[in-house]
C-alpha cells in the first residue's frame, strides 16, 4: 500500500503506482500500433516492395522497446527510491504486531519481487502482442508470432529485470557502506546519477541500432546493456542476427543480479530495519550560524525586503534540501550538462578553424535553460504543502514581491555558473568576449524568467499543486522548441554579434522593451489575477453566485 | 483589544460558524472550547486572518481586521493546531524565516530566537533539521514562532499538544504571565483542567453556535457545577459516554 499510495497528503507530486503504469504503458503500446503501419504488406505491395526483410527491421525497433523497457522501469525505481527498504514508519507499524522479524523480511522481498514483476509485466504487455503481430503479420502460420513473441517478451522483461535489481543493488550498496549521516546526499548523488544514465540509455535508441547493423562496431558496445539484450532477442529467433555474442551471457547477467540484489536486500534489511530503534534518538546536525559574509552582501544588494530575504532564502534551502525538489533539480540541470558537455565535445573533437564556435557557445545557453525551465516547474511543487500557513498568516496577498524573488532565485545559479565558467572562457575567448558572451547569456536569461513568470503569483514550492498534469504533453513540445530556439538558435544569433560587438548595442533595447512589455502586461491584469495564491485550483464547472436572497 | 461580532462561517451547505460573539480585552485570556466539529478551529483561522467570514466581523482596536490585514497579522502570535513544518530546515532557519517575515530586525531575531531556544532546551538541538525534531520539540518551535515578536494578542489552538509535563507547566505559568503583561489570549483547547485554572472567560461552543459564554466562574457557578468538567457535559450532551464506554468493554468481552 505505501508504495502503491504514495507518503499521503501533503505529497503533491504523488503518483499512485497504478496511475503511472497506465500513463507508462500507454506509449509503447501506441508505438506497436503505429509500426502495424512499418510493417503492412499491403503498403509494401502498394509501394512495389517485393522483398521485405522484417527481421532485419525490426531491429531497431526491438533495441527501442528494450530501452523504453529499461528506462521507465528505471525511473520508477530511482522515483519510490525511498520506499523500496522499510524505514521507520514501517517499524513504528509492524514492531509492534506478534510477527517475526523473518516473517516480515520474506513479505518485504515477496511484495517486492510481485511488484517488479506486476510493473515489467504491464509496462511491456500491450507491446508484447501488438509488436510481435505486426512483425510478423506477412507469415501465414502462427510459429513465426509465437517465436518473436517469446524473443520479444523475455529480452524486455529480463531488461527490466536487470535494471530493477541492478538499481537495487546500488541502493542497498550505498546504504551499506556510507556512513549514516551522509546516505541521504550519497542516496541523492546516486539517484541523479541513475537518471542521467538512464537519459543516455535512451540516447542510444537513436543510434547504436544503426551501429549494430553497420557491421563495425565498436568495443565500447559491448557495455551498453540494451545490446545484450538485443542479443539475447536475436539469439532466440530463428532468423536472428546476434552482433556480440552476449544473448547468453546477459541471462547469466540478470541472474547474477538478481543474486546480488537478494543479498544486498538481505543484508540492509537486518542491518538497518533492525537497527531503526537504536539509532531513533541518533540525528545530525544539519546546519550553522550561516550569517556569512556573502548573504549580507546578497541582501545589500539583491533582497533587501524582509518578505524577500525570507522567501528567497527558503527557496533556495528546499530546492536544495527538500529530496524531492533536489532530485527532480538535479535530473533536469544533469541532462543539461550531459547536452553542453556533448556540443563541448564535438567542438573540441572538431574545432573551428576561423572565429568562435557555436556549439561553444550553446553550453551556458542550454545550462541556463534547464536550470531556468526546470525550476520554474519546480516553482509550482508544493514542499510540505500544510506548512505554508507560515506565510498565509503573515504576508500580504495584494501587496507582494513573489515574483520578484523568484525571479531573482532563478538566476541565482547562472550567475554562479558564468561565474565559475569566466576563466574557462577567458582562455577560450579573451576578455572582452567572454564578458559579452556573459552578459548576453545573463540578459537571455532574465528574459526567459520574465517569459515564464508572467502570470506568477505564488511563493515557490508553498502553492497546492492541482493544475497543469493534463499539459504535460504540451509543456514538453514547448520545452523541445524553446530548448532549440533558446540554446541552438541563440548560439548562432551569438556569434554573429560577436563577430561585431557594437551590435550588441541594438541587443539591449529589444531586452528593455521585453521587461517593459511584461511589466505592462502585468500591470493590466485585474489585482485579483495578481494577488498571491496558495491553492492552484482549476476553476470549477459551476460557480456558485451566492447571491442574497 | 480584539471582538467579534456576529461571525459566521459557511463552508457551502455546511454552516461551520454560526452568530459567534465575544471580545477579549488586555489581560484576559478567554477559553474556547467545543466538541469536535463544533467550530472551533473555523473561528480561529477567522480571527487569524487566515480566512474571510461568511458574515460579521472582527475588529482588533475598534477597526476590522479587513481593512488592513497585514497590519493586524504583525500585531498577533498564531500557534496552530498541527505542528506543519519544513522538515529540512533547522529549527534555527525556521525561526529565523517567520522572523524575517514578521517584518523583526536581525538582532532582534538573533537574540530572541536563541534566547527562547534555551529556556525552551532546544538549544542544543537548534541546528538539527525539524524532521529529527520529536512531536513535543515541534510544538515548542510553533511557540517560540508565536510568541517570538512580542504580539499583542495571541492566538493559541491546542497548544499543549505533545509537550511534556515540565513544559506544560511552564507553558500555563507562560500564558498567565503573558496575559498580566497586558496581552490578550485567545486560548482553544480540549483541556478543560487547564482551561479552567488558566482562562478568566469561557466561550462554549456546540455545532457552531455559542451555548455558553462569560466569565470562567460566572459560567460554571450558573449551572451550579463543581467545575468545568461537568458544566461542559451538562451544556454539550452529545452522547452518553458511560453508556459508549460500557458498550466497549462488552463488545471486546463477549465478541
Amino acid at each position: 500500500m505505501r508504495i502503491f499510495h504514495g507518503a499521503g497528503d501533503g505529497d503533491d507530486l504523488q503518483f499512485s503506482i497504478p496511475a503511472l503504469l497506465g500513463i507508462l504503458s500507454i506509449p509503447s503500446a501506441f508505438g506497436s500500433i503505429q509500426l502495424l503501419d512499418k510493417y503492412s504488406t499491403l503498403k509494401h505491395y502498394l509501394m512495389g516492395v517485393r522483398y521485405f526483410d522484417v527481421y532485419r527491421a525490426s531491429f531497431g525497433d526491438e533495441y527501442f522497446f528494450i530501452v523504453y523497457s529499461m528506462v521507465i522501469t528505471g525511473a520508477v525505481v530511482i522515483l519510490k527510491w525511498d520506499r523500496l527498504f522499510p524505514d521507520r514508519q514501517d517499524f513504528d507499524n509492524l514492531a509492534v504486531l506478534p510477527i517475526s522479524g523473518r516473517q516480515n523480511f520474506m513479505a518485504s522481498l515477496i511484495a517486492l519481487l510481485f511488484l517488479t514483476s506486476l510493473f515489467a509485466a504491464i509496462v511491456n504487455g500491450a507491446a508484447s502482442l501488438i509488436f510481435p503481430f505486426a512483425v510478423t503479420a506477412s507469415y501465414n502460420t502462427l510459429g513465426p508470432f509465437v517465436e518473436f513473441f517469446i524473443a520479444h517478451t523475455v529480452s524486455v522483461v529480463l531488461a527490466s529485470f536487470f535494471v530493477c535489481f541492478g538499481l537495487l543493488v546500488l541502493m542497498g550498496v550505498t546504504i551499506l557502506v556510507t556512513p549514516k549521516r551522509y546516505v541521504r546526499i550519497a542516496s541523492l548523488a546516486v539517484r541523479i546519477s541513475g537518471a542521467v544514465g538512464l537519459a543516455g540509455l535512451l540516447a542510444t535508441a537513436f543510434t547504436l541500432p544503426r551501429i549494430l547493423q553497420s557491421g563495425a562496431i565498436p568495443n565500447y558496445v559491448t557495455w551498453v546493456p540494451p545490446v545484450w539484450f538485443l542479443d539475447l532477442h536475436q539469439t532466440m529467433l530463428v532468423h536472428g542476427t546476434p552482433t556480440i555474442g552476449m544473448g547468453i551471457v546477459c541471462l547469466e547477467i540478470t541472474a547474477l543480479t538478481f543474486v546480488v540484489a537478494m543479498i544486498v536486500y538481505s543484508l540492509t534489511y537486518y542491518r538497518e530495519f533492525m537497527r531503526i530503534p537504536e539509532r531513533a534518538g541518533l540525528v545530525h546536525a544539519s546546519g550553522r550560524d550561516s550569517y556569512s559574509i556573502f548573504r549580507r552582501c546578497l541582501e545589500a544588494v539583491a533582497v533587501r525586503s524582509a518578505f524577500q530575504r525570507a522567501t528567497y532564502s527558503f527557496s533556495i534551502k528546499t530546492l536544495f534540501r527538500n529530496d524531492k525538489h533536489c532530485l527532480l533539480f538535479g535530473t533536469a540541470t544533469a541532462m543539461g550538462f550531459f547536452l553542453s558537455a556533448q556540443a563541448a565535445g564535438e567542438a573540441l573533437a572538431d574545432p573551428f578553424q576561423k572565429g568562435i564556435d557555436p556549439r561553444l557557445l550553446s553550453v551556458s545557453l542550454t545550462m541556463a535553460f534547464f536550470t531556468i525551465v526546470s525550476m520554474r516547474a519546480l516553482f509550482d511543487v508544493p514542499s510540505e504543502r500544510d506548512a505554508n500557513w507560515v506565510f498565509r498568516s503573515t504576508v500580504d496577498r495584494y501587496r507582494n514581491e513573489a515574483r520578484e524573488v523568484a525571479g531573482k532565485v532563478l538566476l541565482t545559479p547562472i550567475i554562479v555558473w558564468l561565474m565559475c565558467m569566466l576563466p574557462v572562457h577567458v582562455i577560450l575567448w579573451g576578455w572582452t568576449a567572454s564578458m559579452l558572451h556573459s552578459a548576453y547569456v545573463l540578459m537571455c536569461s532574465a528574459g526567459l524568467a520574465q517569459l515564464l513568470l508572467l502570470k506568477f503569483r505564488k511563493i515557490p514550492f508553498t502553492c497546492a499543486y492541482t493544475a497543469s498534469k493534463d499539459r504535460f504533453l504540451v509543456m514538453v513540445i514547448l520545452g523541445l522548441i524553446g530548448f532549440s530556439l533558446f540554446s541552438n538558435t541563440n548560439a548562432r544569433i551569438e556569434v554573429a554579434l560577436l563577430n561585431h560587438p557594437m551590435r550588441f548595442l541594438f541587443v539591449i533595447p529589444v531586452f528593455i522593451a521585453l521587461i517593459w512589455r511584461t511589466r505592462l502586461y502585468r500591470q493590466s491584469l485585474p489585482s485579483q489575477e495578481r494577488a498571491l495564491v496558495f491553492e492552484d485550483r482549476p476553476a470549477p464547472l459551476v460557480q456558485l453566485l451566492n447571491l442574497p436572497r | 483589544m480584539l471582538a467579534a461580532y456576529h461571525l459566521r462561517k459557511n463552508y457551502g451547505s455546511l454552516l461551520a460558524v454560526s452568530d459567534v460573539d465575544f471580545t477579549i480585552g488586555a489581560g484576559e485570556i478567554l477559553g474556547y472550547i467545543g466538541p469536535n466539529g463544533a467550530g472551533k478551529s473555523t473561528t480561529v483561522k477567522m480571527i487569524a486572518g487566515l480566512i474571510e467570514p461568511s458574515a460579521g466581523e472582527v475588529l482588533f482596536n475598534g477597526s476590522s481586521i479587513q481593512k488592513d490585514l497585514v497590519a493586524y497579522k504583525r500585531q498577533i502570535g498564531y500557534v496552530p493546531e498541527e505542528p506543519n513544518l519544513y522538515p529540512y530546515l533547522t529549527a534555527r532557519e525556521y525561526l529565523d524565516m517567520i522572523g524575517t517575515l514578521r517584518g523583526m530586525t536581525r538582532n532582534q531575531r538573533l537574540e530572541r530566537i536563541d534566547a527562547l531556544m534555551r529556556l525552551f532546551s532546544l538549544h542544543s538541538q537548534r541546528y538539527f533539521p525539524l524532521s529529527s525534531y520529536s512531536k513535543g520539540m515541534r510544538q515548542k518551535v510553533l511557540l517560540i514562532s508565536g510568541i517570538m515578536h512580542n504580539p499583542a494578542l495571541i492566538i493559541f489552538d491546542e497548544p499543549l499538544s505533545g509537550l511534556d509535563v515540565t513544559t506544560a507547566f511552564i507553558f500555563r505559568k507562560l500564558v498567565a504571565g503573558l496575559a498580566a503583561q497586558g496581552k490578550a489570549i485567545f486560548y482553544c483547547s480540549h483541556v478543560l483542567e487547564v482551561v479552567e485554572k488558566l482562562c478568566t472567560h469561557l466561550l462554549i461552543l456546540k455545532k457552531g453556535s455559542v451555548v455558553a459564554h462569560g466569565p470562567t466562574q460566572t459560567v460554571i457557578d450558573t449551572l451550579h457545577q463543581p467545575n468545568l468538567m461537568d458544566t461542559f457535559a451538562q451544556l454539550v450532551p452529545e452522547v452518553d459516554t458511560t453508556a459508549i464506554a460500557a458498550d466497549i468493554v462488552e463488545v471486546l468481552c463477549t465478541t
